[in-house]
């Protein structure tokens, strides 16, 4: 058993002198100081590609760690299948586009802890309707919102529209979009989702990296 | 009803408190167990060198249940239905962990193996302590520390109480507990060789863990088939033959009244049962001097907990060589 203890010590000062966790296809050497490519998929708001600019709350992520870490961002647009696959072949150092912690490519890629957590709800804009229960009741929600699912797994009728402003009615939104929309204190909560990047799968460096720079973000 | 009923077998003064200390450490072991599969169930993350290990420790629950479970029943006193009693409790106990040992060995081969040819590389991220966010090795490797050396200690405490009751559940869980070290000792080499980005070194270390599991497993599954088969009494390491069964034949053999004696054995549980055929020089006292014998062979030894007599002309009924 002393032995154990020993080998951990004589580790952790070794450790101390050196990068540690080390990447095994060293990604967050190649990016660092140099050229951090990053594929972005579309999804309002977290990306959004505008002719060949990319803009949105990921987008602003993404150039923040990359001057953190000395980087120019090289964007590359794509399909989330598209990109997730060239992450895994290593030829992207990062992808991003809303993705959550449920994705179905968390066996093929490295995902994040969550940075962030959004909370979404049912609420209604209309005093005379009131949203504590929405069986076979139409709620508004913007086209390319996945509520969809939960309106109907709760049994109501989902309709999508480009906006929900003036709607007077039941609407589902994000929780910090409520008092855009002038809604009542009545509400129902829907199941929040969690927000990731995605990195290669076993570059711990990078994954540190990006896991340290968002989390600092929280405080 | 001429049903026979076995008498209940009393463990000796000098070893009841060995029996009550190793029913104390199976319960400490069986929580401890469980506590560590939630440690490290939580902190284990991607590598493959930790589940195996996990693995490891999750199986040690089953012996440890099946100790306790096999001590409540044994003490049962013979039925009808159950005219031998219910000594053979710990058999079961023993043969149903001996398998869960086996399979669960298997299956964590099977996987480090896949994840080998597949070339999976462990990806292990970080997670907040005091505000700052540490990487999640370095709590992998001190789940490693407390699945292995409490498991050392309760060891060390079980195998001499093992090896003075003769029970082999806890002989067997108790030696496997010991070299524990080594397990935890490979579950951190994988996560420190993951760190290195050594990526490969956590499947080949799990391969190995597993592989040590399976070992085990058979060699268990084949002893506890060996006592369902009613091998003779053993020493607790199976490496020779009771010396009790040389006693006993001594013993028969030291009677005057005794031309030639055949002595059958086998375990059932803790204790020794089984057959004598003596062939008597005269026929007069016999039922007398059979009661006699009897009386000498159990006082041989507290393990000694049944032997049935009979009196024979000739090994006719034997298979004699």
């Amino acid at each position: 058993m002393l032995r154990i203890i020993a080998i951990l010590v004589c580790f952790h000062l070794l450790v101390a002198c050196d990068s540690y966790p080390r990447d095994p296809k060293r990604s967050l050497h190649t990016a660092q100081n140099q050229i951090l490519k990053v594929g972005a998929s579309e999804f309002s708001p977290w990306i959004r590609w505008q002719n060949d600019r990319v803009t949105g709350l990921e987008a602003e992520l993404v150039e923040d760690f990359a001057r953190a870490i000395g980087a120019r961002v090289e964007w590359v647009k794509g399909s989330e299948g598209m990109l997730m696959t060239m992450l895994e072949a290593h030829e992207l150092h990062l992808v991003v586009g809303g993705i959550t912690a449920d994705s179905p490519w968390n066996k093929r890629v490295a995902l994040t802890r969550p940075y962030r957590k959004q909370d979404y709800l049912i609420c209604s804009t209309d005093e005379n309707l009131s949203p504590h229960t929405i069986k076979n009741q139409k709620v508004a929600l913007l086209k390319d919102s996945l509520l969809g699912a939960q309106i109907k797994d709760k049994d109501g009728i989902p309709e999508r529209l480009d906006s929900l402003e003036n709607y007077r009615g039941l609407i589902a939104i994000a929780t910090d979009e409520r008092d855009r929309y002038a809604c009542g204190e009545e509400h129902i909560s829907l199941k929040p989702s969690e927000h990731v990047m995605a990195v290669p799968m076993g570059e711990n460096a990078l994954l540190m990296a990006v896991e340290k720079f968002l989390h600092r973000l929280d405080r | 009803m001429s049903i026979g009923h076995a008498v209940e077998v009393t463990i000796p003064d000098n070893l009841q408190a060995d029996y009550r200390k190793a029913i104390r450490l199976e319960w400490i072991t069986v929580i401890y167990l469980i506590s560590v599969a939630v440690v490290m169930y939580l902190a284990s993350g991607n590598s493959q060198a930790m589940e195996a290990a996990w693995i490891e420790d999750v199986v040690g629950i089953f012996p440890a249940v099946a100790f306790l479970v096999a001590s409540k029943i044994h003490g049962k006193p013979a039925t009808d239905r159950f005219p031998y009693g219910f000594q053979k409790a710990f058999t079961v106990a023993f043969v149903g962990a001996a398998i869960a040992l086996l399979v669960l060995g298997l299956y964590a081969l099977v996987t480090s193996l896949i994840a080998l040819i597949k070339a999976e590389h462990p990806s292990i991220g970080t997670f907040p302590l005091f505000g700052e966010e540490q990487w999640l090795g370095w709590l992998m490797l001190a789940a490693l520390m407390y699945s292995c050396i409490p498991a050392i200690i309760l060891g060390r405490l079980k195998l001499p109480l093992a090896k003075r009751l003769h029970e082999k559940v806890l002989f067997v869980d108790s030696h496997a507990q010991k070299a524990d070290w080594l397990t935890a000792a490979g579950g951190m080499v994988g996560v420190i060789g993951i760190g290195f980005g050594i990526w490969w070194l956590d499947s080949v270390v799990a391969i190995a863990i597993s592989s040590s599991i399976v070992y085990d497993g058979i060699t268990r599954t084949w002893d506890s088939m060996k006592d369902l088969l009613e091998e003779m009494p053993m020493t607790t390491d199976n490496k020779n033959i009771h010396p009790l069964v040389n006693d006993v034949i001594s013993i028969c053999l030291q009677c005057e009244w005794v031309t030639d004696v055949r002595v059958r054995l086998r375990e059932s549980g803790m204790v020794f049962v089984g057959d004598v055929l003596v062939i008597p020089k005269q026929n007069d006292n016999l039922i007398d001097r059979i009661a006699q014998l009897r009386e000498d062979l159990m006082a041989i030894d507290w393990k000694i907990a049944d032997v049935v007599i009979s009196p024979v002309r000739d090994f006719a009924q034997l298979r004699e060589k």
